[in-house]
């Protein structure tokens, strides 16, 4: 049982990002159920932020509540909006830097923590 | 009008037939979250709203598995929610593969051969017995435009029938004839590049946050980013849009004209009006007489602002319920702001006072100079893809030709007739049947035949039920082009037959900043569908090989691909005021997108039209020309025309019976009737049914909570949904989303239209509410 637990961890580990984000469930919910109800807390934050302001949704990145949900969405739902930024991330060396949200917090999308050095723009790093 | 068999058909039957026939286009499990890269990317344009973000396809295996936006064009990349899932709409289970041919009460799959056969022994059998005007065409601001064009030639041209018509009549007529009426010529003459340079935005009957996003996203960027930039919004809902409003101005629906009104008397009364640029550019124009034809008359500087003195900011409260305090900052924010651009929709289109609506809007621009300079502009917001491109500037509406052109003009007819090789006199000089005619003549069985291509009218039309009747009845031929099967209207049809959706072929979009756009084809359509423009040629040829009339067929509809008929359309434009012979096809598919007018392959296009600075056409109209020059109103000597308009409300105002008005309109996530976007599994989970809003202080006097169960009746008809309890719209408002098919708000609004535009008064009915 162990050694299952351990391959299916490694296989995980090899996989790209958009499909390890495709793993989770979600729970059953009446069709007209509205995220908030449930996520209040993180429907505040994204509101605040630019993309509550401009209207990209939660299903932008977590997809629906079906087969398509992602808990912990990958960089590739960026990509419509921000290819450049997707690309550039994906030529970075270590699996952090692969992904959007060690820098970006995944509801305001602000920096995190500020930022001293612009990271998408030519010459960063 | 004979009702039977289909009458009884539900859609439920139909998606049944539908589904026996065996569709098998499994939906890519995660499109969008599709691991690497595709094989490679293909330029096109989003399919949905009439922004027209430039988009890249990504395809991998033939199929289309991810959607970028194009950050070298206007939209600098972003793209709104619902253009983020385009892929899956290619992969609907409900796509249709092969025509489709009525045969009791169940669809049978059939050959082109045979559905071309009996489409054309339908056409020519009505032609024959009861000539060419009891044929119609109805089509759509979504088609290329090179299709329009070319089925706009078959029914005005070849068949001498000006019964073709489009559903811009129900989302952008008036808007066309507000331009037309006050500057000679269609379409907006400035860009989106002017949201750059505005200091203030007058925002009125849109919720661009929702309808237009990327837009919507360019203006808060220039909030942000801009000085003291205000931004006006006009609207009695109190939307998304307008959480970045400086100034929120709601009143009761209807009653705008008299806000507009307002607003010029106080530009006026505070002597912020340019008095040069009005002496210079404009003349006062007043109607006498409504008529057919209206009466109008030239009228003096002194007596319009005589015609404004019963507009003070006070009436226009006492008539809209706004504030007057609003309406005094509005104008003088408006007349002071070093450049002002104003954005409009359906609120002010879809009005029975419509055209006034945006003249007037208009009228504010010229009396404050605030037009044609970088910022200053007054801009139209378009609803489809090719609206602007394929049905305005295409001339696919029943009282125009090609390229401002006007079927009722004896020289543009003939210089129509010459140029597509008619005989003289085969152009018919009196205006087709404008969308709502053509219904209503369906409906009295003056209509035998009826193409409707790309549009959904058993959804999309008001007063929607009177209208199904006649589409369903059996003494109307009806054939329907789609992509999807069944939708509200290929359930009524005879003959359905598939069509090549968005990037499965290729054509041309034109946005609603005359920039046009070539869409390259990036896979194959499914099954047997076939792009529209040579399902069009193929029954142009064959209908006319049928009336013995082959040779004629060979000169007027020898086309091999869109690059055919783009290279006709091309020099049809020559020389007018949209020209586009500086648009070669090669040139467009390396382009993101070229702005009209290009007159030669080397002009960079047109960002803003009738200065100098900017346009071309100025200095070809009077080489002494400097600064602005309206060349599109050469009649008045290139003076633009300020009309005094009154305040006239809605059709249908609230009274005892029925105490609210109903508004319609549209969510992020779904486009039009749905067809697409329903399809979409994570955009129907974040939008997944119709509702009724209603503020809390008319739930509670209603008696119904969030989520509750609700009846609303208008005098046409009933729904019952669930309440959205919110504090959006204004006391005695609700609105309802118009996307979705098993809920047909359509049943109960309003098909009153405005005189001039003929476009129907969506915005408005009156209806009554019961918690169930």
């Amino acid at each position: 049982m162990n050694r299952l637990i351990v391959l299916i961890g490694l296989c995980l580990l090899m996989q790209p990002q958009a499909v390890l984000a495709a793993a989770a469930k979600h729970p059953a919910t009446p069709e007209n159920q509205e995220c908030v109800e449930c996520h209040g807390d993180q429907e505040k934050v994204w509101f605040d932020g630019k993309h509550g302001l401009m209207n990209v949704k939660c299903i932008a990145c977590h997809g629906s509540t079906d087969k398509d949900f992602a808990a912990k969405p990958g960089s590739a739902a960026c990509r419509g909006c921000h290819g450049d930024q997707v690309a550039q991330a994906m030529k970075s060396k270590g699996k952090e830097g692969k992904s959007c949200f060690p820098c970006h917090d995944p509801h305001a999308l602000t920096v995190k923590g500020g930022s001293a050095k612009p990271y998408h723009v030519p010459g960063g790093k | 009008m004979k009702m039977t068999r289909r009458e009884l058909m539900k859609y439920s039957a139909a998606l049944a037939a539908a589904s026996a026939i065996g569709f098998d286009l499994p939906l890519p499990k995660g499109v969008l979250a599709a691991a690497g890269e595709p094989d490679h990317w293909v330029k096109g344009v989003c399919r949905y709203c009439g922004a027209g973000c430039g988009v890249y396809t990504g395809v991998k295996g033939g199929k289309v598995v991810a959607v970028k936006g194009d950050k070298e064009n206007w939209n600098k990349g972003f793209l709104c929610l619902k253009g983020n899932f385009l892929p899956a709409i290619l992969y609907a289970p409900d796509r249709l593969q092969y025509p489709l041919l009525r045969k009791g009460n169940k669809f049978v799959r059939i050959s082109w051969d045979e559905a071309m056969g009996v489409m054309v022994n339908k056409f020519h059998d009505a032609i024959r017995k009861n000539g060419p005007n009891s044929v119609a065409f109805y089509g759509s601001g979504q088609a290329y435009t090179e299709e329009s064009y070319f089925v706009n030639k078959l029914f005005k041209g070849g068949l001498g029938t000006n019964n073709i018509d489009g559903n811009p009549r129900l989302c952008m007529a008036s808007a066309a004839v507000g331009y037309v009426s006050t500057f000679g010529k269609d379409e907006p003459m400035g860009a989106y590049d002017d949201i750059n340079h505005a200091e203030c935005f007058f925002i009125i009957g849109s919720n661009m946050a929702e309808a237009h996003p990327v837009i919507f996203r360019m203006v808060n960027e220039r909030k942000q980013k801009g000085k003291d930039v205000k931004i006006i919004m006009v609207d009695p809902r109190k939307t998304l849009s307008a959480r970045i409003a400086d100034l929120h101005m709601s009143f009761t629906p209807g009653t705008d004209l008299a806000i507009l009104n307002a607003m010029a008397h106080v530009i006026i009364k505070e002597n912020l009006h340019d008095k040069k640029f009005v002496d210079k550019h404009t003349i006062f124009k007043t109607v006498t007489d409504p008529g057919p034809p209206p009466k109008v008359k030239t009228v003096t500087w002194d007596e319009y602002v005589k015609f404004l003195d019963d507009y003070t900011p006070e009436a226009a409260e006492k008539i809209s319920g706004c504030p007057a305090a609003e309406i005094v900052k509005a104008a003088r924010w408006f007349a002071q702001s070093k450049a002002t651009m104003s954005f409009w929709c359906m609120g002010l289109n879809q009005r029975t006072r419509g055209v006034w609506a945006n003249n007037m809007v208009h009228n504010l621009h010229l009396l404050t100079g605030q037009i044609c300079r970088p910022g200053a502009t007054t801009f139209s917001l378009t609803g489809q893809p090719n609206a602007c491109g394929g049905v305005r500037d295409g001339g696919l509406l029943s009282h125009l030709l090609p390229y401002g052109r006007l079927v009722a003009n004896d020289k543009h007819r003939e210089e129509m007739e010459k140029f597509w090789g008619l005989p003289a006199g085969r152009i018919q000089p009196k205006p087709g049947l404008t969308a709502m005619e053509m219904f209503q003549s369906v409906n009295s069985g003056g209509t035998r035949c009826l193409w409707v291509a790309c549009t959904n009218p058993g959804q999309s039309l008001p007063n929607v039920d009177a209208y199904r009747k006649g589409m369903a009845a059996e003494d109307t031929f009806l054939v329907v082009s789609e992509a999807y099967h069944p939708t509200r209207t290929s359930e009524l049809a005879d003959l359905v037959l598939p069509a090549a959706l968005w990037v499965e072929k290729d054509g041309t979009y034109g946005q609603s900043e005359r920039r046009y756009q070539y869409v390259e084809k990036a896979i194959e359509p499914p099954g047997e569908a076939r792009p529209d423009l040579m399902v069009m040629i193929d029954f142009a040829n064959r209908l006319f090989a049928a009336m013995g009339r082959k040779e004629e067929a060979r000169k007027l509809f020898n086309y091999k691909n869109s690059e055919e008929v783009w290279n006709e359309i091309r020099l049809c434009s020559k020389g007018t005021a949209y020209d586009f012979m500086g648009m070669t096809r090669a040139r467009m598919k390396k382009a993101h997108g070229l702005q009209w007018p290009c007159p030669t392959e080397d002009h960079p296009g047109t960002v803003r039209r009738y200065t100098s600075e900017y346009d071309v056409l100025v200095k070809q109209q009077d080489p002494k020309a400097e600064g602005v020059l309206f060349y599109s109103a050469k009649a008045d000597d290139n003076r633009v025309t300020i009309w005094l308009r009154p305040h006239k409300g809605p059709a249908e105002p609230p009274d005892a019976e029925y105490p609210f008005v109903l508004t319609t309109g549209r969510q992020i996530e779904h486009w039009h009737t749905g067809t697409m976007t329903l399809k979409v599994p994570e955009l129907k989970r974040s939008a997944p049914d119709a509702y009724v809003e209603i503020n809390p202080r008319d739930a509670a006097k209603v008696g119904v909570k969030n989520k509750d169960k609700v009846k609303v009746t208008s005098r046409r008809g009933t729904i019952v949904l669930e309440a959205k309890v919110v504090d959006v719209p204004r006391d005695g408002l609700v609105f309802m989303p118009m996307h979705y098919p098993d809920r047909m708000i359509n049943s109960l609004t309003t098909d009153a239209y405005d005189a001039m535009s003929k476009q129907p008064e969506f915005k408005i009915c009156a209806v009554k509410l019961e918690k169930v």
